[in-house]
């Protein structure tokens, strides 16, 4: 956006839209209680209007308080005598716009937009979508979008499309949000959404709500969408199922596709990792039955980077028998410099017999590489008992595995 | 003269502009005698990570590009890296990959969302050729 010359001027430093700015929020805050100055601070019960400040009641009275005045509806008109807590609320949100960033300006954004939206959702969502294009207007149209589906996902989902801010990011929030009370009216509004993007994103979010309260009628819808929504809905659902019942999760994507699916390689993956966490010794049981193929290795590249802290031999077992050069390569590292996170003693006492598992000088490399960074004298020793310089600690015990 | 009333209201435009200007976290600069548009990411992760911690998956494709060397111009796809990045942070951390260096791969990484807004998080692929693909961008909250 060009910024016209004026607005660029600086009065001691500071620009001079910004001094500006700030004389009409004190000007509008005078007329509100002093809680309403915090920008972190809930909303003073004032809502936004779509003119300047200069509306605010002359009379300095404060404004009714949504605890103890009636919500109009989002859709009511705006009734005369919330003017007052318009403006203020208005100021509220250009202080907050003026004097935060990032995180903390959308999280004291949050309450403010939950509040505007109840008084007037139409002007607050015309508000977000005037922003200038970018991460914060995306930012403030999820929030808005969060409160509105809440309220009234219908009225959210039909403005959306015309507003200028639908994208995969908007269209998984709605959706998301929506599918927690109505996952067949969310279902029906993604499926009307043109952009494949879009409607992928959309989908994807319905069926991750879905599957965490139903994952059966889910799973079942999911497996109805075009394939090129499936893949994406079919991860969501096996995210949400698997989080509570891995094991029905995994037999679910066995029975999608007996052979392995590159299009759910994304899907097994999440039900590796979770379901690694819970039962690390069930994963390997799945894995050992399914068929050689770059999804198993994919899978199994997972479970042992998962497993890598909880029971890194067989960890180190899997990883060490990946049938692709690169992903064995990069998941032995992974998995030792996740095992030495977790417990570097016994990875230290424990990687010496492990090395046999690693006669690649590849595999042995990224360990090194790996303890370079970590524990250079380590290395060094590892380095000596590899080359029979020094044996290993406890070459005259047995093994533990 | 214009007064400062009808002034006001370009002027809080152009603050909120200025307000809501964030910076895209740099990228290094490409490998300039490659001809190669990078990696193009795709996530399939909603936005909403049940209970914060989840989870965040996507495909990364590459379609090849074109370097010229003494033996002519060769063509290759492979996704090298797919690398993340938490909005605020100047670390790029590393996505694990389904499948490296090939030209199509699921990428998957763990996170753990907190605060009431969650994060920006940030995903660019680099292929084989060292091409930079567009940064994607993307808040995770945290969901029920």
């Amino acid at each position: 956006m060009k910024i016209p010359a004026f607005a660029r001027r600086r009065v001691a430093g500071i620009p001079l839209p910004s001094i500006l700015i700030a004389a009409a929020v004190l000007i509008a805050l005078r007329s509100v209680p002093p809680s309403s100055k915090k920008p972190a601070a809930p909303p003073t019960g004032s809502a936004p209007q779509d003119v300047a400040p200069s509306h605010v009641s002359p009379n300095g009275s404060p404004p009714a308080t949504p605890q103890n005045s009636p919500q109009p509806a989002p859709s009511d008109p705006k009734p005369a005598s919330s003017e007052p807590r318009r403006a203020a609320l208005k100021a509220a949100i250009q202080e907050i716009l003026s004097s935060l960033q990032g995180d903390a300006r959308l999280e004291s954004l949050s309450p403010l937009l939950a509040e505007w939206i109840q008084l007037d959702a139409p002007a607050a969502a015309s508000w977000a979508a005037a922003l200038p294009a970018g991460p914060f207007r995306s930012d403030a149209v999820g929030e808005l979008l969060l409160h509105w589906a809440a309220a009234d996902p219908e009225k959210a989902a039909a403005w959306l499309p015309g507003s200028g801010s639908l994208d995969p990011e908007s269209a998984s929030t709605l959706a998301g949000k929506w599918a927690i009370s109505d996952p067949a009216k969310a279902a029906s509004w993604a499926a009307s959404l043109s952009n494949q993007a879009d409607r992928t994103a959309a989908r994807a979010a319905i069926a991750g709500s879905w599957a965490a309260r139903d994952p059966l009628n889910a799973a079942a819808w999911a497996q109805s969408l075009d394939p090129s929504d499936f893949p994406a809905a079919a991860t969501a659902v096996a995210d949400a199922w698997s989080r509570s019942a891995p094991a029905r999760a995994a037999a679910w994507l066995t029975s999608l596709s007996p052979e392995p699916n590159p299009a759910l390689e994304a899907a097994a993956g999440t039900v590796v990792q979770h379901w690694t966490e819970q039962n690390p010794g069930a994963v390997s049981q799945w894995l050992n039955a399914m068929p050689e193929s770059p999804q198993k290795d994919s899978a199994a590249s997972l479970f042992a980077l998962a497993a890598a802290p909880v029971a890194p031999t067989d960890a180190m077992l899997w990883a060490s028998s990946l049938a692709d050069d690169t992903l064995r390569r990069d998941t032995v590292a992974g998995v030792c410099e996740r095992w030495y996170d977790a417990a570097p003693d016994e990875f230290k006492a424990q990687i010496p017999a492990q090395l046999d598992l690693l006669e690649e000088p590849a595999l042995r490399h990224g360990i090194y590489e790996m303890l370079y960074e970590k524990d250079p004298e380590f290395r060094l020793t590892l380095l000596k008992i590899a080359d029979g310089d020094i044996p290993p600690p406890g070459a005259d015990s047995p093994d533990v595995q | 003269m214009t007064s400062i009333s009808r002034l006001l209201p370009v002027l809080i435009l152009a603050g909120i502009s200025a307000a809501g200007a964030q910076t895209i976290p740099p990228i290094p600069t490409p490998n300039p005698a490659v001809s190669d548009a990078g990696p193009v990411i795709t996530l399939t992760t909603p936005a909403s990570i049940p209970g914060g911690k989840g989870i965040i998956s996507g495909t990364a494709k590459d379609a090849g590009g074109s370097s010229g060397g003494t033996g002519g111009t060769t063509s290759t796809a492979g996704v090298k890296e797919v690398l993340y990045q938490f909005e605020g942070d100047t670390k790029w951390r590393k996505a694990k990959l389904a499948l490296p260096n090939k030209a199509e791969t699921t990428f998957f990484f763990d996170v753990k969302i907190t605060g009431s807004v969650g994060r920006r998080i940030y995903i660019r692929g680099v292929d084989v050729q060292l091409g930079e693909g567009d940064i994607v961008g993307r808040r995770f909250r945290k969901g029920s």
